[in-house]
């Protein structure tokens, strides 16, 4: 059988997942990413741990993403950091899962997710504050690649081999109503 | 699998937040956003 390659602009308006919606049909390839959208999104959304967004087609869901609030902050404090006002942590946007399924991947979608995931970021800058967004990427060459060359996030220095990739991507001071 | 958190940071991490946070945005950034915002500007938050 042959599947349209589909494009962003052929996509539903993104939406927040519901109770009952299962997508035992999706996959992305990731076990782990696959396993949390069938299983655990809905938990981890009605516990307001995270918000998922579905991007679908027709009916079938074709991308989503889990983002919620965090921060990016410091290991150690120094003995010159132990006042109030040098003790700054950033707030950010975490994409804290992102899939597309299988048949749609390489075709825009993954960049159009995270696209609208760095425009809710943009948005909530303007209510909340937020600074970066960022995404804990599996530790593959082609992911980090992605997020680099498609997206702009920068791979933060210094961290360990094999272990999810600490990525960000800064806002700026930019203004949604700019 | 659930979403992992972002782990603390360490020194040589922090140093490239702060200068990201001082860098000013080149003009291809703020285009970018620009476009982005431009393609979400029906869906509030």
């Amino acid at each position: 059988m042959n599947i349209k390659q589909l494009s962003p602009e052929d996509l539903e308006l993104p939406i927040i997942l519901s109770m009952g919606e299962t997508f035992p049909d999706f996959s992305c390839g990731e076990e782990g990413v696959d396993e949390f959208i069938h299983q655990q999104a809905l938990d981890y959304q009605k516990e307001n741990l995270g918000i998922t967004y579905i991007f679908k087609h027709s009916g079938r869901l074709i991308g989503f993403a889990t983002i919620s609030m965090g921060d990016l902050n410091k290991d150690k404090m120094e003995a010159g950091d132990r006042l109030p006002q040098s003790i700054p942590n950033y707030p950010i946007l975490l994409i804290g899962q992102i899939g597309v399924c299988e048949d749609q991947q390489r075709g825009g979608i993954g960049k159009h997710i995270c696209d609208f995931c760095i425009d809710r970021a943009l948005k909530l800058s303007e209510k909340i504050g937020c600074r970066f967004v960022v995404v804990n990427a599996v530790p593959k060459e082609e992911v980090i690649r992605f997020y680099e060359d498609k997206i702009g996030f920068k791979m933060l220095p210094k961290q360990e081999k094999g272990k999810q990739k600490t990525m960000i991507l800064n806002i700026h001071t930019y203004k949604i109503t700019d | 699998m659930l979403p992992k958190t972002t782990p603390p940071l360490n020194e040589e991490q922090w140093k490239a937040i702060e200068e990201e946070i001082k860098r000013k945005p080149t003009t291809d950034e703020v285009q970018r956003l620009k476009k982005i915002k431009e393609t979400f500007k029906s869906i509030p938050l």
